[in-house]
């Protein structure tokens, strides 16, 4: 149910959790700004290859990532998107303001 | 709407470990009609979207009662979430899109947005400082199996 980070040089990658919703996402935006605190990042990657939940607090979450990484002049990548999460991700027109690169598979776990 | 066939009346309190509880007590309700993902993603993400706004905006992360009711009347499927806390002064404009009170907490302003999308029927009901009612109506698509 937790999220995992890995850093690589300036490119943070967030292992989002099954449910991406306002309980997790408050967790997961305290625990991302102190890795963008540090100041070497300007990449962040939000894998969603588990993620089989998101509601509009995770739109909320990400977009946040998006307005703080504009500000140091990075970006906002999102991938391994699934059919539920993407039908989110569109409606909400985050597809205009990040990269999102869709699961290859069609299936729901 | 005639007689219900099935319903479920719940109480718990606004705290945000229960958005995920209130997803899976909806999904168990519905497991007999045999509904597909769509339609179970739609139904959990409306109800998520109503329970989190209690927990935040109904008491402001402070905690208190909510109270959830789930109906099914054929393939109707019919919830309400409940809370006693600060209400709504402007329904209307808590429903548009974007709109948010708190901003600061990164929040979308799409809750309402996403609960109209994915169902039916949405009507809030809200009284300032006594609390507000979010019920929500959709129907299922016939599965063409036995229930």
């Amino acid at each position: 149910m937790e999220a995992e980070y890995k850093v690589e040089e300036q490119v943070l990658t967030i292992y989002l959790p099954k449910e991406l919703d306002h309980h997790v996402a408050d967790k997961i935006r305290r625990e991302s700004d102190t890795f963008l605190e540090e100041g070497q990042i300007r990449k962040v990657i939000f894998d969603f290859s588990d993620t089989i939940f998101m509601d509009s607090s995770g739109i909320g979450m990400v977009l946040g990532r998006v307005k703080r990484l504009r500000l140091l002049g990075g970006s906002v990548e999102a991938c391994q998107v699934g059919n539920s999460v993407y039908r989110i991700l569109n409606m909400s027109g985050l597809e205009r303001v990040i990269s999102i690169k869709r699961r290859e598979t069609t299936w729901e776990k | 709407m005639g007689e219900i066939e099935n319903y479920m009346k719940i109480e718990l309190p606004a705290i945000s470990e229960n958005e995920g509880l209130a997803r899976m007590l909806v999904s168990a309700f519905l497991l007999p009609l045999n509904p597909t993902v769509e339609e179970l993603a739609d139904v959990k993400t409306a109800l998520s979207e109503a329970v989190t706004n209690a927990v935040i905006h109904g008491y402001e992360g402070r905690g208190g009662t909510m109270e959830i009711t789930f109906e099914r009347k054929g393939r109707v499927v019919l919830f309400q979430v409940s809370d006693y806390g600060v209400g709504i002064p402007d329904v209307d404009k808590a429903m548009e899109p974007l709109f948010t009170t708190k901003p600061e907490m990164e929040r979308s302003g799409m809750g309402f947005t996403f609960m109209e999308a994915f169902m039916d029927e949405v009507k809030v009901d809200s009284v300032p400082q006594k609390g507000t009612v979010v019920r929500m109506k959709k129907k299922l698509e016939e599965c063409g199996c036995e229930v």
